[in-house]
Formats: structure tokens, sequence, C-alpha cells
């Protein structure tokens, strides 16, 4: 079985590849250490798995998985391997056509078990993140509420520091409007000032931070 | 002839209002005393709550001794025989020496006095006897006619008239008195306006900054004094006062001669077609508001900054955590979970995860001295910033150096603290901004505060605006220090920046 190791950690490829090499049926043909470059290994290299990491720099594991799926299709078995247990984490990287998804934190037989699986053309969920994805299947739908641009606005704004005048000013529209946009927002998103608007804002990552 | 009397002083009487009432008073009696050749003609009014009557007017004939100031606050129960005689409705005329037995104190005051006859009657009002008045003959015996009597009776009705008419007068006039008394102690303007803007009654009011009627402006239309979207604003408040009946309350801005001023008007119901209105100056109120409104939004972007800040370091020892010390973790257990389970390269595996680690074990200090530098619990400021300088410029590549003169003994820890975060954030800005070579902290102590500069030979830093977004570490800082009595400047130089921080050893008093 022939896999390339995609992640920027330098670290976490040079682990993998150590635990790799001695296996027999295992051959380490190939690393990257971002999205791009992770893309075109696979490509060259049309290996059997592609090991990728979801966060990875210029292009997510997930559009690294989307690409490759459909450039070799069921060729190349992806399996993601993460930090992350979160179910969007989970669901997103299935939905772009990863057949396998194990933890970081998982055992070397696991990995090795996950790595046979996928190469069967089966899928392999590591149970770490299996109780997520089964959340997901039964809760589906609980997205974040829409926000117009206007409010958007707003939010950025308001959560990077500037008063009502200031927002209000930098959008040419009246305080009264930024007043009512602020109480529209929050009773939105169910907040009840404007530190929690700041704080959504992060979570979200709609604030403008240095 | 006594049809004319009569009839010319109860006209006379019946005009007399305010102060020429006792004047009018006065000349009816005298008039009455003339024309009945009485020598003394005189009124007493009974005061009830004190048992007591007194000599109120009073007219005598030529060379006849007025009584008046003998006669004032005389007890009730001196004279019974009067009393009984003016309840029983009797008026005919007396002689002294005919008065009977039981009459002996009334006989000798009328002796002392040399009356030899006299004629009283009482004066009635509404709530029943309200005094008496009477004539007196002192040269010769009188024995008055019944037509004396009668003239006396109208004139002691007359009189009962004028007198109540004459106190329902006072009291208004002390009441209004009274009104006018308040509306000059209140310093708001008070006037009373129609359905249609015309005013009809105002306090006299100083010229001054309330640009509302004044006394000229009584009778004239709200719309002919104000700016006409005040007036009709304060019309309309006229009209919805009138017809709810509920008070109004109109806020309006007015340039008057000291300046644009705020005004606060007051429209209650008066009655069908009119209401009152208090016209009050709240500049001074309004601008209160607007202040306190200001530090409020002040204090909330404060506190959402603050939250911005709590927000980022948490989510920055999160990522460290995760990225960096969560991973290497999971790879040295990935290390040894394969050296337990395969032979081959057993001792490189482990060997590996011993390095995995250390490296670990390093990222956790790191991480610790970013939340909370031991250094500067147990060494002090000077010690602490060497090391997050170093750290920082071995990081991105910038030569550090510090040098700190005249700071001896330690601060208190949470100014300490604030000097510490406040020269890192600066350091951490030109490491990631200034594309620095060299980075130079100085520490200095200066009088009452400490002193630090931080300068860089990097691109120069861009002047902090009040309204930018960006720069919220700087914004923060900049707000904290002076939060503290301290300050932050930043400026550009030929070469670089220089960023310095000022602070007072002592916390400043609240």
């Amino acid at each position: 079985m022939r896999i390339v190791l995609a992640d920027d950690h330098q670290l976490v490829r040079q682990c993998l590849r150590m635990c790799l090499t001695s296996y027999p049926t295992i051959e380490v043909a190939g690393e990257a250490s971002d999205g791009p470059s992770a893309v075109a290994a696979a490509l060259e290299l049309k290996p059997d798995v592609l090991v990728v990491d979801i966060s990875m720099p210029l292009l997510s594991g997930t559009e690294v998985t989307r690409q490759v799926v459909k450039a070799l299709g069921t060729s190349c078995r992806v399996l993601a391997l993460s930090m992350h247990s979160n179910r969007e984490f989970v669901t997103e990287m299935f939905r772009a056509g990863a057949s396998g998804y194990v933890v970081k934190a998982a055992a070397y037989d696991e990995l090795v078990l996950a790595l046979q699986t996928v190469m069967e053309g089966k899928t392999y969920v590591s149970p770490a993140v299996a109780g997520a994805l089964v959340d997901a299947f039964m809760r589906p739908g609980g997205a974040e509420p829409e926000l117009t641009p206007r409010e958007r606005d707003v939010l950025r704004l308001v959560s990077g520091g500037l008063n009502t005048k200031e927002v209000a000013d930098h959008l040419g529209i009246s305080d009264k409007t930024v007043h009512a946009l602020r109480g529209r927002l929050m009773k939105k998103l169910n907040l009840q000032s404007v530190a929690d608007l700041t704080k959504y804002a992060i979570r979200t990552g709609f604030a403008a931070l240095d | 002839m006594l049809a004319e009397l009569v009839a010319d002083v109860a006209t006379t009487l019946t005009a007399a209002m305010g102060e020429q009432h006792d004047a009018v008073v006065n000349e009816a009696l005298a008039q009455a005393g003339r024309f009945v050749g009485a020598d003394r003609v005189y009124v007493f009014r009974f005061d009830w709550e004190h048992q007591c009557s007194s000599n109120t007017h009073e007219w005598c004939a030529r060379d006849i001794s007025p009584e008046l100031p003998n006669l004032q606050q005389v007890p009730n129960a001196a004279v019974p025989w009067l009393l009984e005689r003016l309840r029983s409705g009797l008026t005919e005329a007396i002689a002294t020496k005919d008065l009977p037995p039981e009459a002996a104190v009334e006989r000798e005051l009328l002796e002392a006095q040399s009356i030899q006859s006299i004629l009283i009657i009482p004066i009635r009002g509404a709530a029943g006897m309200i005094g008496f008045m009477g004539f007196d003959a002192v040269r010769e015996l009188r024995a008055w006619s019944s037509t004396d009597a009668q003239l006396l009776r109208v004139l002691a009705t007359t009189l009962g008239g004028v007198f109540e008419r004459h106190e329902a007068y006072e009291s208004l006039r002390v009441n209004r008195q009274a009104m006018h008394a308040v509306l000059a102690a209140i310093p708001d303007l008070v006037f009373s306006v129609s359905r249609d803007g015309r005013v009809q009654y105002s306090k006299p009011m100083p010229a001054g900054d309330l640009k509302v009627p004044q006394e000229e402006g009584q009778d004239r239309l709200l719309s002919e004094m104000l700016p006409p979207d005040v007036a009709s604003e304060l019309v309309a408040a006229v009209r919805t006062a009138l017809d709810r009946g509920e008070v109004q309350t109109v806020r309006y801005p007015l340039e008057v001669p000291s300046g644009l001023q705020q005004f606060e008007a007051r429209f209650a119901r008066q009655d069908d077609t009119s209401a009152m209105v208090i016209v009050r100056n709240i500049t001074e109120q309004v601008r209160t508001e607007r202040v306190l409104e200001d530090q409020r939004e002040r204090l909330q972007v404060l506190a959402a900054r603050q939250s911005v800040e709590e927000e980022l370091l948490r989510r920055h020892v999160a990522s460290e955590v995760h990225d960096g010390i969560a991973q290497e973790l999971a790879m040295a257990r990935l290390l040894v979970t394969r050296a337990l389970k395969e032979p081959a390269n057993q001792v490189a595996a482990l060997r590996m995860a011993t390095e995995v680690l250390d490296g670990a074990v390093g990222h956790i200090d790191e991480l610790i001295v970013e939340i909370s530098p031991p250094a500067l619990k147990e060494l002090g400021l000077p010690a602490a910033l060497r090391e997050a300088g170093e750290r920082l410029g071995s990081h991105y590549g910038v030569s550090f150096e510090l040098v700190a003169h005249g700071l001896h003994g330690r601060l208190p820890a949470s100014r300490e603290s604030l000097l510490y975060w406040s020269t890192r954030e600066l350091m951490i800005n030109v490491v990631k901004h200034a594309e620095a070579q060299r980075m130079n902290v100085v520490l200095e102590n200066v009088g009452e505060g400490v002193r630090i500069t931080v300068q860089d030979d990097g691109k120069g830093i861009e002047p902090l605006g009040d309204g930018a977004v960006r720069g919220f570490g700087l914004f923060n800082t900049r707000e904290r220090l002076r939060l503290a009595g301290g300050e932050l400047s930043l400026k550009r130089l030929e070469r670089g920046s220089r960023a310095v921080v000022q602070l007072p050893t002592e916390e400043a008093s609240p």
C-alpha cells in the first residue's frame, strides 16, 4: 500500500513516517506540507491512500479531499487524520469524499487498521468521533441564523470596538439605524450585550482582529 | 331725600374695593350722620372666635371726641344686655337714663362717654350677625325717628354685603399674592396659552435666556415669537394636552443670545380652551445626559474590547495547546504504542517519542510565560521583560537589547503587571509588523513613575487614529494605561518607531 502524508507539521509527518515505514505492506511514497502540494503529490504519485490533516495552510484538508476524489475517484482513498473531533469537521470530511476519519490521539494499531480498512474500499470511523457522527445524523440542521449583509457589517464593526456613532459614520447610516440593527442582531443571535456580540463575532470569524 | 341718600350711599359703598374700602365706609357713615343729625356714627365688628367686638369705623360731628381707639376688643361678656338687645331685633332708640337695671354695665359705659341716647342695629352677613352700627347723641337727648332707624337698617344691610364682599376680595388678593410669590420663586417661565397658540398670561421674567413670551409677549401668538418648527410643535402639544387632558412634554433647542440652549416645555390642561405652560432651560441637564450616555457607551466599548482580548488569549491558548502540545502528545503516544507493538526499530521510536515529549514540555513552559510569566512574580519587571524580549526576538529573528537604570526594588504587583503586558504588546507589535532588525527597550525611573521606551529600526508605525478598527492590542494598551493614570505615545522616527509608556508608581486615587 502506497501512501502520501499531508500535514503542515513536520513533526507529525516525521512521527507518522517513523511509525509506518517499517510496516511490511506500507510504503510512504511522499509528503506534503500544505493543501496545494498535497493535491499535487496525490495527482503525481497516485497513492492508494492519502493521509490528510484538516487544518492546513492555503487549502484546507476538506478542499484537498474534494479535489483529489474528483480527480482520482476510488483509485485513491482519503483518510482524514485530525486533532479535531467536532461534528462539523467529521461530517464535512465525509461530505468531501473521505473514506475514513482517525483522530491523531489514536494508537498505532488503530492507525494501521484505518489504513487497511479504507484500502479495502470500506469506511473507517475512529470510535472517538463516531459519537459525533451519530449526533449529526440524529440532529440535522441547527445551522447558525442567517444575517443580512448590513447586520454582518454592524456585527463586524461593533465587535471591532467602534461605538454607535463611529459605526454609523463608517456605514453612512444614522445612529438610530445602527441602534436598531444592533438590537435585531442581539435578538436574532439571542445575545444580551455588546460584549456577547463581540465574543460571538470572534467565534464565528466576523471580527476584524489584528 | 332719604331714598336719594340711601341710593347714593349704597352705590358708593358697593363700588368700593380694595384700598378705598375704609374711606368709602367712613364717608357713608358721615353722610348718614349729617343727615340724621347724629353726634357719632360707628361700626362694630364681632370677632366670634375671641368673643369680643371692636370699633372699626367711626364718624364724629364737630367737637365730638372719637371713641374708636378706646373701644377695641371689648369682651362680649362685658356687654350682655347690648348683645341681647341686638339679637332681639329691637331697633328703637334708647336714652341712657332709661336703660333697665340689667344694663348697669352698659349704662356706666355710655355715661363715661357722655352719651345721652343711642340707636343700634345689627349688621348681618350670610352666616349671621357680623357686627352692629349705631348713632350716638352726646350733646342732647335724642329720640331717633323710625325714618332714622329705617335709614340705619338699610345702611346696615348694605354694609353687611360690602364687608363680606371686601373680605372675599381680600382673601382672593392674599391667595393671588401667594401664587405670584410661588411663581416668582420658580426659575421657570410660566404662562397660559390658548388652543391656537396665543399667550394669555405670562409670568413677568427678566429678559434673559428664555426666548419665550415676556411681558410684551402677552396676547401674541407663539408662532410670532419662535421659529416655525418649534412653534408648531408647541401648538400641537397644546392641542394634545387640551384634547387628552394629559400633561405633554416637548424638548426643543433654541438659539438665544448666549448660544444654543435646550428647553423643555410642559403643557397642562387648565380649562377647555387654554393650557398652563412651564418652560425650563435644560441645557445643563441635556449636556449631563449626553456625557453620561457617552461614558456609558465608552465603557461598553471598553468592556467589549476587554472581552475580545480575553477571547483572543483563550483562543491563543487553545490553539497553542491544540496545534502544538496536544499534537506532540498525540504523536508521542503513537510512537510509544508503535514501540510496544512492533519490535523493529523499537529504540528509535522511543527515542523519538522522548524528543517529542521534550518539545511538548518546552512548549508548555512557553505558554505559561505567555499567560503568567513566573519571572515577573519572582524576579521583577526588568528580568521578565528581558525574558519576553529575548523569546520574541529569537522567535522572529530580531536582535533585542534591554537596559534598565534607576529601578531599584519592586513596584506594586498591579503596576508591574500593567507595565509588563503593555511593553510586551509593544514588542509583539515590533517583531510582527515593523520588519525591524533591532529592538531596544529602556526602563527608567523618572521621578514619580516609570518610563519604558521601545524603539525599533523598522518601517515606522502608522499613527494611531481614534476610530480605527485595526491595532486592537495597542488601543487596549493605551486605554488601560490611561485608566491607571499613565499614557502611551507612539512616534514614527526617520528610521523605525519609538513607543513610550509612562506610568506613575503609585495607584491613582479614584
